[in-house]
This record gives C-alpha cells, structure tokens and sequence, in this order.
C-alpha cells in the first residue's frame, strides 16, 4: 500500500469538540497536523492536532521510580518491555472538514469509534481549486510537513475584504508580503500601493521583485531612484491642511493657524509658513512653532539665502507636482507601487501614504458615483505597522483617518489593505472584525494570539497553542473565503522567485533575444 | 501480637515439607544453589494463562465467561503467530449439578459454547468434563466439588488442550512454553489434556514450564518454602545477581509431573518464585542447558513493573483476565436471549436469586 | 588653476512648431515670434543655438511658412552660429526624411542625436561645439513616448564619464517636473538620465521651467515660442510669458536668461451657461461681447455649461466671431466642448443600438479616406471596418494577461486581414 495512506493513530474517544486519536507509535504526529478518517461511503473527515499528551498504562508513580533508577544508575537491567504498546501519545484533534463526494462541509457528525486515521495527501484537498484571480500564499501544511498542495485565495474577493497579516518580529511577515506581491504582479488587473519602510520590496541590491518576468507591472519610487524608476518627490503644494491633521495633533491654535493660511496662499500655505511670512491675528509664537513642526515632520526649512530647502529631497517647492497623480494612475492602470519611506520619520511616511490613498479613495468614490467602478481595478494598500494608522489610541486621539475609513468603507469601493502588524491587540474589534482574511504566523505573545483568535474568520479557540508554535514561515490562513483555516507553508522568498524566474526565462528563452538591437535614430 | 509474629518467624527455617509418600524432600544445602548467567538465547518463548469469571451463579449452575491467551517473545520482542491460531480463545461454559436420589451422588455436567466457532478445535470435549461426586477426587483434600471450584474446570482444561495447540502450530525445536501456575493437575480427565501437550512439547523438544505467583510450598518447621529459601540465600551470602534453587524433592506423582525449582530472575527484586520443568524433559538435561532455559525466563523479567516476574505473563494475565465490565455486557446479552422464551425467564430469575441476595450485599459493602 | 575670462553663451529654443497655425494670423504671429528669438540670439551674439526639438509642427510642413523661417535661419548661419536640433515629436520622422534631415543635409541646422544600439546598449556619442568645446549629445523624441526605450538601454555612465562642459538634448517629458495640468501625459523618470551634465536642454513641455536635482546640473525647458494647442493660448492668457533662455558658461553654468518674445494680447472669456436656454445664451452672450475690450487681441471664449433647454447648435459662433472680429480681435477662439444640451443626454441614451450607430458612422466616414485598395472603399470598407472593430472590441477575459490578451487580439486582427487577402486573390 503507498506509504501515504498508512494507518497512523485510531479513535479512542473524545467527542466533537475534541477526538482522541491513538498514536502509532513512531508516526511523530504534529501539533497542527491534519488527519483523514475515511468513513463510510465516501464521506472523509479531516481533522487537525491541536494537542499532544503521553499517555501510559503503567501507573506514573511506576514511571518516576523508574526514571530515578536511571538517574541513580541504579536497575540498569531494568527496562519497560513493549514501549510502544503501553506508553503512546493520544492527540486531542478537532474535525475541522466533513468531506461528502469531495464536497466539503462543516463537520456534524463524529467518525466511527475506533476508525484508523491516515495522513492527509494532496488528492483530499482537491477540492481547494486555483480560483479566478490566484493570490498564491504558501502550500498546504500538516504539521510541518509540506504538501504539493498550493494556496491561493482569490485577490479580487480578499483585497477588497482585507488582508490582516499578525506575527511577531522576524517570523515572516515581510517575506510572505514579497510572496504575494510577487504573485500579483502576474495579475494585470489589481492595483497595490506598497508603502515600504525598510526599503525591502523593490530588491535594490539584491532578488527582489524588480526581477520578476513581468516587471513592468512595477513601478518603484524612491528618494534614490536606481535607474528607471521614478524619484519619490512630493510637491508641497500638494499636501492640504487635511492630510496632515489626520496624522499629526496640533493644538486648537495651530489648527486655526493652518486654515488661516491655507485660506490665504492656497496651496502654498506650507512654503509660506516655513518662510516665516506673517498675517494678522496668527501670533508669532505660533508660527514658529508650526515652522519647527513641519521641519521636523517634513524636512523643510528656509536657508539663510531665503532659498526653500528639503533635508529629505522628497517635500519640494518645484518638482514633483505630478507624482500622486502619476501613483494613481499607475494603480489605477492596474501596477503594484512600491514606495520607499525608508527616509522619511513616521509621520512623513504615513502622510505620503495619506495624501496617496485619500486621493485615491476620492477618484474611486467618484467612479462608483459614474458606474465605472467595476471596470476599475482593485486596489491593496499594503501598510507596515498598521497599529500607527490603526491603533485604538490614534483613532482616539485624531479620529478616523484614510486607513480606518477604507478598513471600515473601503470594500463598496473595491480599495482594502493589507495591514501588517506586530501588535493585533492594539487595533479595535470593530476593525479587526471588517478584515476578512487574516494570514496568521507564529506569536509567542498570549495576549496577541487572544485578540487574533477573538477575530478570526473560523473558530480558533482550540489553536491556541499552534500558533504559538508556529515555525518561521509557517501560517494559518483564515478567510471567510477559505473553507477552513488552511494551515500552509510560506515558501522563502529568494528560493520561490528564482525558481519562477527559471521557469519563464526557459519558456520565454527564444522570444526574448529578438527586440536586444533596436535601430537608433 | 508483633511478639507473636517474631515467634513464627524466628523458628529454624527447617526442610522442605512435602506430604506426599511418594516425595522425598532434600535438606537445605548451599550446593543447590546455582548462578543463572546472562546467556543470549534466542529461542521463542510462549505464555499462557487463562481467566474465567463467573456471570450467573445459582446453587446447581453457574455461567462463566472463560478466556485463553497466549503470546510469544523473542528478544522481549513480541512475535504473531505464523499460522493462523487465535491468540486467544474465549468461550462461555455452563456448569451444573444435578443430584441422584438413587446413587446418592451429586453428578456434574459442563457445557461450553465459543464465542466464535473456529475457538471449538482449542476447546475440550465436553464429555470429559462431566463427572460424577463419588469420583475418585484427584486433587489432595477435596472430598466434594464445590460448584464454584468446578466451575473453573472448563478453563483448566482449555488451557492445557490450547497449550498443545500453540505447541504444534507455533514451536520449534529448543523453544519454550510458560504456563502461568504449576504444571500439577487436579481434576478427572485432566491428565488426559495435559498428557497431550507435554507430549507435543516432548515431540517438538519444546521446554514445557510453569511459574507461580503464589506458592503453598512449606518447610518442616512450618515456614514458606520460598521464605526460607531467600533467608538461607542471605545466610549462605549468596551474591549471584540472578540464582536458582534446586533440587528441593524428588517426587514422581502422576497429578505433578515437574521438578521444582525456586529461582531469582532479576538482581533488582527481592522476590523469587517457585519454577518447575516437565521432569522427563529436566531428567534429559544437563546443568548448562537448565540454567539456559532459566536466564531466557530472566532475560524476559526485567520490566520495570514488576522485576523478576516474565513479562510474558503480566501481558498474558491482563489479556486473559476477564474484567468485570465486560461481565455485564454477556450478562446482558444472555438475558436478552433467555427473555426471549417468557417461561424459561420466570424459572431462571427464580433460581438465580436464590444467591443473588449475596451479591446484593456484595454491592452494598462496596466490594 | 585655470582662469578663464571669456564668457560663451548659447540659446535654447524649443517647441517653435512652425507651420502648426492655420488661420493667417496666427501663422504670422507664429513666424514672428520665430524671427524675434533668432532676431536677438544674433544680436546678443550667442556662440550656438540649441533648439530642442519641435521646430516644425510636422515632418513635411507647410512650405511657405517653411520658406520664410529657413531664411530666417539662412542669416543666422551667415553670422557664424551654428543651430543644434534633435526630433521633436512632431517633425520625427522614422526614416529620416523629415524637413529637418533635408535643413541638416543642407547644412542650415545641425542633428546633435548621434549614436547606436550595440549588444542592446545605446551608446551616444558627443558633438563637440567647434568654438566653445562644449559637448552636447541627445535623444530625439519619438511617437507616443517610444524614445522612453532608448532611455531604458542608454549607456549612462559612458557618458557621465566624458569631461568637459556638457549638455544633454531632449525632449520629453519628466516624470519629477511635470507640471500638473500634464500630469497624464508619458514622461520619463529622472533616474534613465545621465548624471552629472551641466545643463538638460529639454523640449516638449510647452511651460517653462529651470529644475533642479540633485546629481543632475540644470535642467531647463524654455516652453513655446507661441503655442501650437488651445491650450497653449489658455495658458498665455493666464499671463505665461513666452520666449527662450540664454545661458552664460565657461566650463560651468554661469547664469540663464529668459528672453521674451511677445506676440500680443489675449483676452480670455468664460461663460457659463448652466441653467439657461439655448437662445437665452445666444443673446446674453451676444450682450456681453460687446462691451469687451478685444482690439489687437486674441480672443478665447469658453462655454460650458449644461443647457436648460433648446440645442447647442442654436449658438451661433459665427455670429460671435463675426461680432468680436468687428470690434478689432486679431483671432477668436471659441471653445464649447463643454456646452452640453438636454436633448443631447437623451439622445445618447435612447440610440442605445450601438452596432447601428457605429455603422454609420463607418458610413458617413468612409468617404473621407484615401486608400487605393478597393476592399477598403464603399460598402466593402465598411463591412471591413466592422469586422475589424468587433475583433479588437473583445475584451480581456478574467483569467487573461495583458500580454496574452493583446497576442490574441493582434492574432485576430491579423486573421481578419487575411481573410480579405485571401478573397482578393480569387
Ligand atoms: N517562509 C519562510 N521560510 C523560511 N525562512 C523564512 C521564511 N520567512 C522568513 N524566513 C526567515 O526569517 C527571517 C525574517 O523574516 P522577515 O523579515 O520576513 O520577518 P518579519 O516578520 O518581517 O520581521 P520584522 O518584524 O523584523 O519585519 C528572514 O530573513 C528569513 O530568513
Ligand atoms: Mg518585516
């Protein structure tokens, strides 16, 4: 018989919310593991291990004598004859899927008593198809194990819905973002605005997604535009006072100020407070405080040639008066943007952002006006630390932003984020429960997996522990779109896109050579 | 009273007793005792035990759920069976007694039904398990059959007759064959069971043995044999990690064919226990070969539960134990068979309460 | 050390689109403009002229216009100033047989684009100015932005290498200095430009503008001598003052000059109609023409709006045009494309039959074609021409890329072409 289909454990007991599976001894079960039971007539239960335990039939205290004989080197002749038959490990697993025909269901009903349990294999979740517009995000998992089973969900269903993306530091998050990002740059029809902070997106200097076959469906800005891509320069008129309250706290005074000003240069309200210019009623003492702000904030300041200067080279007075306009267009022409923010502070950064994705939610909410909504591309905003646009505390402070309009509006037109976050707890149930695929990595934080757990799309109660002991690049995927919580392997990166990459260069080796020598005129 | 035990204790461990005419008894001699050395045979080893439990019980019969169970070891390792024996054979008898006004004798009769018809060929006829009171008892001290003692007959007998079976079907040459108990016999037609598998062993030259838990062995002063046994040990500053004992009688009685040896499997346990071999089988060997046979009982003595006892047999005992859950599910389905026929019913539940009163206040004291 | 005491100047020009006006007036205005710049580079004695693309609005225009502008340029050779152009993308020309390769030929003008493509890297290589030293190389402009392929294999730091006073000749679009009313139009990203040059003399943008950035010396676009778009005339209205820059060096940049070149006044007038009835904005308009100030100015007049009844074309511009041409305008520009009626909403949704509208369309069109094949004339034309809009109409499907997609459209279209050539042979 194929290794595959082994019996490895049998139904001992438990119930529904719990099966006991007997271990086979030397089967290694795994914490996350998925086991099949097929039960009669083409009905199959999978299930998953959320626990382990040592069972014996040999009384403990029997146990502890003997492991202090041992110790003690004492009874060397001494040993427990068949191990394996009188001490096992019991799993406690839930069903998570009642497959009938193939067809799967929530699970109602238990197996039958004393059933043998196998491995999953590919052929049981041949159910889970490549939908429409595939967003590829790992492989099936059991335990460790990796299936030739991969993940997609369907971009144009979850982007809109959004996309959640928990774990702790270096478990992978940015690595499964470049993944996907990867993925949907084979698709034409998805705008993504990348706002990228650390600079890890584009592959500057090293494999990244600038090499994939099909770049040109990348646009890259950043303040030090390797050649080809565009230099991320803001024009300064293009910030309006609303962008920067919903990032920054300015007291009632410089709230005022602002509008003063905004009221009497237009768009050159900022070059005129950073050039010190004063009007009536606005106290001097205010002006420089908003004139240190926006230098501080922005890195804009007056030399003492009376010459507008820009610390980043990002804010100018000059250049850069198309640059939001050429963002959107590009989304809307259906690319992944990728923004390096890496020079800017945090409020910079999330203000850049700002003034993009409210732009951008304006157009849309104007299309959906027209009806020509639907023609449009959807677009995923991918967002680091989203807790800095998210979190309970800003929205307290400032009130909703951009971020938290589209997480809560954002779906009637088709714009979702794909928030990354250390810290779920941070953000509000009520935003969390609008997000509708969240793509869980290991957290060693309790409290962390409580609030992921609270608000996921499936019932994780019993998962605790797994996603506790969730491996780098090891996820669990719950999605109202999925029909369970798939746990699945993220591949690393560098390997999953030099393997694409060898695949399209082999089938497009011949086509490519052709257009090499363009005629010069 | 503890002056009382130090009294009983204290006396002279004396020889062992043994109140047969047809035994000799050997003193206590240091000479007997011999080092069992670690060897590393490799022959196979059976166990076999039996356990019968009682279902319905009225004075004239009583229902028993039997079972017999074997298992095999090589290396400690377990082995199936290479043909097609059950490893255990369960079946239900029925005795019961019937008395003969004329003959002025009780006669006992047993019928056995298998739960599985292919468990019949293990099984003992059933006309040699009917005997009359006034037979000559075999087993010393026994002048009427109690129901309850009679009872187990159908066991004893399985267990010999299966025995035989695993003999032929599963043993080779130089293997070996552990029942659990001595290898005495103590009903009518018994031999005629136990005949047959010694004689299997003997055909096969398959080791037949037998190990006690519990021994009734004494000395002349009135002590436990095994006892005084492990004292002279200690006084004769034996320090062999594994030892055995013997020769300790001589006896050629048709009911005991075996040589009786006291023997320590396992250096980490106090205990030793009471071993005997198929005598005409011991008579053929030479010391090496005895003490081999007994370092493959030690070598299968060394789990942690209960050192210097063979694995084999803890295995063997809690697979042929009847528990008492499983008593109540053939009660239930006995009945369900009897209630089938009104009348039989009526007169069974007469019957049987007649006892049940005892098991009633059984259940209330909580035993 | 090396002192250097003189100073050399040259002239950048850009956009001049000679012969893009059609109406007298303008047209001399347009060559006015022309004659001023080049009036003054003489006068200022600038060492060279770089005109950076545009010169001509086409490749092949008008000749009188043509005519008086080469002797224009005629006498700028005569006082020793050479004249260094690359293709604008109006008088590219693909197989180099543009009225600017026949000026180049004939000496007036000099191509600065030199170059090759060599193992899919564009190496460009430099004219060195005889006089100044200065080093000047270039891109042409191509049809729809496709000189942005050049950029992308450009040999950039061959050319950042080469020392001297450099300067690079464009005329594109870039992405960071876009103005913003050009925001949908193709541009080039900053960073497919060389570094390190000492002056970027673009064309294109038809607004001024000096940039700067970082790594990069100045990069300059004059804008229009005049305009050729109405757009162009919006934007002057507004004010914009047109002309060229003159730029000191001696092995750097020393100072850049505007130098304007004045054409005349404009008077920009907007209307809006929202609310009102075709002929209520027939008189109203009519009204307030009158009283204003036209004389010697171009006039631009813009209605919008959506009418509350009656049809657009009950606004009569000629009658406008005939009013504001009385009281002096030099040229009355009337822009109503966002005049909208009623009638015309309903209409568009009522003649919901769109296959009928399209055919005659094709129709009242075909007539209007030159082509010498037969199949493409009359009725048979049209059945083409259906034919040929149904395959390119098909939409991407969901599962489709882009790439695919366009294979599978051209594959059709190809087809469809067949099938007629293959007709024809029988
Ligand atoms: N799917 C994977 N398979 C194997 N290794 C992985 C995988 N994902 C991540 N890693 C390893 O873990 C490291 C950290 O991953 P990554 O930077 O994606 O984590 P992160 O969650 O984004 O961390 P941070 O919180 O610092 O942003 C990577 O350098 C990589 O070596
Ligand atoms: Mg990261």
């Amino acid at each position: 018989m194929d290794d595959k289909f082994q019996t490895i454990g049998q139904i001992i007991g438990g119930g529904s919310s719990r099966i006991l599976i007997r271990e086979k001894d030397g089967s290694k079960l795994e914490l996350g593991g998925l086991l099949v039971i097929d039960d009669a007539d083409d009905q199959t239960l999978i299930l998953q291990i959320n626990d382990l335990e040592y069972r014996s039939l040999i009384p403990q205290s029997m146990h502890e004598l003997a492991s202090g004989m041992n110790l003690e080197g004492l009874g060397t002749n001494l040993e427990f004859m068949e191990p394996q038959l009188r001490n096992y490990i019991v799993s406690r697993s839930k069903a998570i899927l009642h497959l009938v025909d193939g067809i799967p269901r929530i699970p109602k009903t238990l197996p039958t008593y004393f059933n043998s349990v196998r491995h999953i294999t590919e052929k049981d979740l041949k159910f889970l198809t490549k939908p429409k517009n595939p967003l590829y995000l790992g492989d099936v998992r059991s335990g460790s194990k990796i299936l030739n089973l991969p993940i997609y969900i369907d971009a144009s269903e979850a982007i809109p819905h959004h996309i959640l993306i928990p774990a702790t530091t270096g478990r992978g998050k940015s690595n499964l973002v470049k993944v996907m990002l990867w993925s949907l740059l084979d698709l034409d029809n998805f705008g993504i605005l990348v706002l990228d902070p650390h600079d890890e997106y584009y592959g500057r200097n090293e494999l990244c997604l600038k090499d994939h076959p099909n770049n040109k469906n990348l646009v890259y800005y950043s303040p030090d535009a390797p050649a080809g891509t565009n230099t991320l320069v803001i024009n300064i008129k293009s910030i309006l006072p609303d962008h920067l309250k919903e990032i920054i706290n300015f007291s009632s005074a410089q709230n005022d100020a602002i509008y003063r000003y905004y009221n009497t240069f237009g768009n050159e309200w900022i070059i005129k407070i950073v050039e010190g210019v004063e009007i009536q009623d606005i106290s001097f003492k205010t002006l420089q405080v908003l004139k240190r702000k926006f230098d501080n904030i922005l890195g804009v300041y007056f030399d003492e040639l009376g010459q507008f200067q820009s610390r980043n080279n990002i804010f100018s007075d000059t250049a850069g008066k198309t640059t939001i306009k050429d963002v959107i267009n590009s989304l809307e022409d259906g690319k992944i943007v990728v923004i390096d923010t890496s020079r800017l502070l945090g409020d910079a950064e999330m203000l850049v952002g700002s003034i993009i994705t409210e732009t951008l939610f304006n157009r849309y909410q104007r299309y959906k006006l027209e009806g020509s909504l639907n023609e449009k591309p959807k677009i995923g905003v991918v967002i680091e630390e989203a807790p800095r646009v998210l979190g309970k505390e800003v929205i307290e402070a400032q009130g909703h932003n951009i971020y938290s309009t589209i997480a809560r509006e954002g779906r009637k037109f088709n714009i979702g984020l794909i928030a990354i976050t250390q810290l779920v707890s941070l953000i509000p149930r009520t935003i969390l429960a609008n997000i509708n695929t969240k793509i869980i990595l290991g957290n060693e934080m309790a409290q962390e997996r409580a609030e992921i757990i609270g608000s996921a799309s499936q019932d994780l109660s019993d998962d605790n522990r797994t996603i506790a002991s969730l491996d780098k690049g090891e996820a669990i995927v719950s999605s109202i779109f999925t029909k369970f919580a798939v746990p699945i392997q993220i591949p690393l990166f560098e390997e999953y896109c030099s393997e694409h990459i060898k695949e399209s260069e082999h089938q497009n080796s011949r086509s490519k050579r052709e257009d090499k020598n363009i005629a010069f005129i | 009273m503890v002056q009382k035990l130090e009294f009983s204790l204290g006396k002279q461990l004396g020889n062992p007793l043994f109140n047969f005419d047809d035994c000799k008894s050997y003193h206590l001699n240091k000479k007997n005792f011999h080092e069992i050395k670690p060897a590393s045979p490799k022959r196979k080893i059976a166990f076999v035990d039996g356990g019968n439990q009682e279902i319905f019980h009225a004075p004239n019969f009583s229902i028993q759920v039997n079972r017999v169970y074997f298992s095999m070891f090589r290396n400690n390792e377990r082995i199936l069976p290479k043909s097609d024996i059950p490893t255990k054979i369960e079946f239900i008898s029925m005795v019961s007694s019937e008395y003969d006004k004329d003959k002025k004798e009780v006669f006992y009769e047993t019928s056995i039904f298998p739960s599985l018809n292919d468990y019949q060929e293990y099984l003992p006829l059933e006309k040699d398990l009917s005997f009359s009171s006034k037979e000559r008892a075999v087993m010393l001290g026994m002048q009427r059959y109690d129901i309850e003692r009679v009872s187990s007959i159908a066991r004893r007998f399985a267990e010999w007759s299966f025995s035989r079976h695993v003999i032929q079907n599963e043993m080779e040459d130089d293997d070996m064959i552990v029942r659990d108990g001595s290898l005495q016999i103590s009903f009518a037609n018994e031999d005629k069971y136990s005949e047959e598998a010694f004689k299997a062993a003997q055909k096969e030259n398959v080791y037949f043995t037998g190990l006690s838990k519990t021994s009734h062995l004494y000395t002349d002063t009135g002590l436990s044999l095994i006892g005084s046994i492990q004292e002279f040990a200690e006084e004769c500053g034996i320090d062999h990690d594994l030892w055995c004992y013997y020769p300790i009688a001589d006896r050629w009685a048709p009911t005991h064919k075996a040589v009786i040896m006291i023997a320590k499997f396992n250096s980490c346990s106090d205990r030793i226990f009471r071993f005997e071999i198929l005598r005409e089988q011991f008579q053929k060997m030479d010391e090496y070969a005895i003490l081999n046979v007994l370092s493959s009982i030690a070598d299968n003595s060394k789990d942690f539960c209960f050192p210097g006892y063979p694995y084999g047999l803890i295995d063997a005992d809690l697979r042929a134990r009847v528990r008492s859950e499983e008593l109540d599910i053939y009660r239930t389905l006995i009945l369900s068979e009897i209630s089938k026929k009104p009348e039989l019913l009526n007169k069974f539940n007469f019957h049987v309460r007649a006892t049940d009163s005892h098991d009633i206040l059984n259940n209330i004291a909580g035993d | 050390m090396i002192l250097v005491n003189e100073l050399y100047k040259f002239a950048h020009v850009s956009d001049c689109h000679i012969g893009a006006q059609k109406y007298p007036e303008l047209k001399k205005i347009e060559l006015d403009v022309f004659n001023q710049c080049l009036d003054r580079c003489i006068a200022e004695n600038v060492d060279f002229i770089i005109i950076a693309g545009d010169l001509f609005h086409s490749n092949l225009p008008n000749m009188a216009s043509v005519k008086e502008a080469v002797e224009k340029m005629r006498k700028v050779k005569e006082n020793g100033i050479p004249i260094y152009v690359n293709y604008g993308s109006h008088d590219y020309s693909p197989n180099e047989t543009s009225i600017i390769d026949l000026l180049n030929s004939a000496g007036l003008i000099t191509k600065i684009v030199q170059g090759r493509v060599d193992n899919g890297k564009l190496n460009l290589k430099f004219f060195k100015d005889p006089k100044t030293g200065a080093k000047i190389c270039g891109i042409s402009a191509r049809k729809m932005g496709l000189e942005e392929n050049y950029f992308k294999v450009l040999d950039r730091e061959s050319l950042e290498y080469e020392d001297g006073f450099k300067i690079f000749v464009f005329h594109s679009a870039i992405s960071e200095f876009k103005p913003e009313f050009l925001a949908d139009m193709d541009s080039i990203p900053i960073s497919l430009f060389p570094k390190g040059f000492d002056y970027y003399a673009g064309g294109h943008i038809h607004k001024r503008s000096i940039n700067e950035y970082m790594g990069y010396g100045k990069i300059v676009y004059p804008g229009s001598l005049f305009g050729s778009y109405s757009k162009d005339f919006e934007i002057n209205a507004n004010g914009e003052k047109r002309g060229f820059y003159i730029v000191d060096f001696d092995i750097e940049i020393r100072n850049i000059g505007f130098i304007e070149t004045p054409a005349c006044e404009y008077n920009y007038i907007k209307y809006d109609a929202s609310g009102k009835n075709s002929i209520q904005v027939q008189s109203e308009l009519l009204e307030r023409l009158k009283s204003e100030n036209v004389t010697d100015k171009i006039v631009l007049l813009k209605i919008k709006g959506e009418l509350s009844g009656g049809k657009t074309s009950d606004i009569d511009s000629k009658l406008i045009r005939n009013l504001l041409t009385k009281n002096g305008a030099i040229h009355v520009s009337i822009n109503r494309h966002g005049l909208i009626s009623k009638e015309h909403k309903k209409i568009q949704i009522m003649e919901n039959n769109i296959p009928k509208i399209e055919n005659k369309l094709f129709e009242e069109n075909i007539g209007k074609i030159k082509v010498t094949n037969k199949e493409l004339k009359s009725e048979k034309g049209v059945k083409f021409a259906n034919e040929l809009l149904n395959v390119l109409r098909d939409q991407q499907k969901p599962n489709e890329k882009k790439g695919d997609y366009e294979r599978r459209i051209i594959s059709n279209a190809v087809d469809t072409l067949k099938i007629n050539d293959e007709s024809e042979n029988k």
